[in-house]
């Protein structure tokens, strides 16, 4: 059982850090990039390392597509690696030298954080990394000083972004430090209800006094969610049938748009969390999410937009049936 | 259509980005687009911030990275770590704005973590010496006053 799985669908610690005596990414030759990555490599235990340099971008995009990489790191025409390590993956040569993240599915700040914390430490004691007493660790983009770390949760909204609770949550949320990406209002479905809140600040505050914050606001919000969806589901057959309908267009669609796809998904898995919808779980709806998206659908050929949205449609009649 | 951001290449990707109840629309070239999705914080900001600031001298350069002032300026981020010492005057008001003049309080590499952690206890015996000469403890006093001294020593 995966904790808040209905809320939460996962939870995410980074930490940007860099060596001392080379210069930040945009001042960088390839040369030194390969000795950051050896260096790296070398006080990384029982890492995995896919040396991207000269990944081909279709590919490089399917990384990008399950999380495994940022955008950016996708596109950079110097040497690049990740390295991994079961949820722990490390970026090198990303805007920073090194991008440390640990990427845990359901609500999991602490343990993320403790697990993050494992390969930091090594990164502490093994390297000469940039810092400084008072401006913490340096970064290549000044607004990450201090602990550098940004921990956040993605969350799905969909009772409280109907109902329209969530505007009144969003202003409070970043009266208090933390940001809110998604769309709210209209065109949240078009975005499956999904709602990234982070830590905005880095300055002044401990790495666990900020994921505690954070794990605070998420628990309240957790509960909100919770509570707005008894509501739809009390409402009664009307308000809920939708949620049902989708499963069955979601199942049954011979071509899909990933828009559609979407709004279909968000709709099932509210289904699913108020318990109408029994015929799939949140494992097999989510891992939907990265199978259908464009690059990691096409498989390394070249679709065109109708043959993507009918495979698209394929590929989830094969997963549900 | 072309990217809205760098009016150069042709726009692959379009999305609506929501920060705190505020909705734009973007359509970008892949690189823009990574680029606008990756920064902890908006981009930009910093860097409009910092074309306010004037540089005290003109020709500094930062003997690690070679960046002058102007060119951190342009970027909205520095050339290396070693910047923020070189420029550290010219930087600390973009700054302290931007993280409400806070200090950093947290991890730390190796070395620093025992230098802080020795702080940390030095400040502590110290406190309890504040409280030993107010409450009249004159012999627990000077014992505490000789391991002040002595760790003193340690730390330098
Ligand atoms: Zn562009
Ligand atoms: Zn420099």
């Amino acid at each position: 059982m995966i904790k808040d799985i209905d809320v939460v669908l996962s939870t995410r610690i980074r930490f940007a850090r860099n060596i001392k005596d080379y210069p930040f990414a945009s001042r960088l030759d390839a040369t030194s990039c390969r000795e950051i990555i050896e260096k790296v490599e070398a006080v990384l235990c029982g890492f995995e390392k896919t040396d991207l340099t000269d990944t081909d971008p279709l590919k490089a995009q399917c990384y990008v597509e399950a999380h495994r990489i940022s955008p950016e790191f996708a596109v950079s025409s110097l040497p690049h690696a990740l390295l991994e390590k079961g949820d722990t993956r490390v970026m090198v040569c990303e805007e920073d030298h090194i991008r440390l993240q640990v990427i845990k599915r359901g609500f999991e700040l602490d343990s993320a954080f403790a697990e993050a914390c494992v390969s930091d430490d090594a990164l502490l004691s093994g390297l000469r990394i940039a810092y400084d007493e008072e401006l913490g660790f340096l970064t290549h983009c000044p607004t990450n000083l201090g602990n550098a770390m940004r921990a956040s949760v993605m969350m799905f909204l969909p009772a409280l972004a109907m109902t329209g609770e969530l505007k009144g949550i969003v202003s409070q949320l970043s009266k208090l430090g933390f940001t809110i990406r998604g769309i709210y209002g209209e065109g949240s479905e078009a975005q499956g209800y999904l709602y990234q809140i982070s830590n905005s600040e880095t300055m002044g505050l401990t790495e666990e006094a900020t994921v505690s914050r954070l794990g605070d606001v998420v628990t309240q919000i957790i509960g909100h969610e919770r509570n707005a969806r008894e509501r739809i589901k009390a409402a009664g057959v009307k308000a809920y049938d939708p949620l049902c309908r989708a499963f069955g267009v979601l199942k049954y669609s011979c071509t899909m748009t990933s828009k559609e796809f979407i709004g279909l998904y968000a709709k099932v898995r509210l289904g699913v969390a108020i318990g109408v919808v029994n015929e799939i779980g949140y494992e097999t709806l989510d891992s939907l999410f990265t199978a259908v998206m464009p690059c990691t659908l096409a498989e390394g050929e070249r679709l065109s937009e109708a043959q993507r949205d009918k495979k698209r449609a394929e590929v989830i009649k094969e997963k549900l049936t | 259509m072309l990217c809205s951001k760098c009016h150069k290449n042709e726009a692959s990707v379009y999305f609506k980005q929501n920060i705190n109840g505020e909705v734009r629309e973007y359509a970008l070239c892949p690189q823009c687009a990574a680029e606008a999705e990756l920064g902890f914080a908006p981009l930009n900001l910093f860097g409009s911030m910092l074309t306010q600031a004037k540089p005290k001298t003109d020709h500094k350069r930062c003997t690690l990275c070679s960046s002058d002032f102007s060119e951190i300026k342009k970027r909205g981020k520095v050339g290396c770590a070693q910047c923020y010492s070189v420029f550290a005057e010219e930087l600390k008001p973009m700054i302290e704005s931007i993280h409400r003049g806070a200090k950093h309080n947290g991890r730390a590499p190796e070395g620093y973590s025992e230098k802080r952690k020795a702080q940390n206890e030095l400040e502590a015996l110290k406190n309890e010496l504040r409280a030993a000469i107010e409450s009249e403890e004159y012999e627990r006093a000077a014992k505490l006053r000789d391991l002040i001294r002595e760790k003193e020593a340690d730390n330098d």
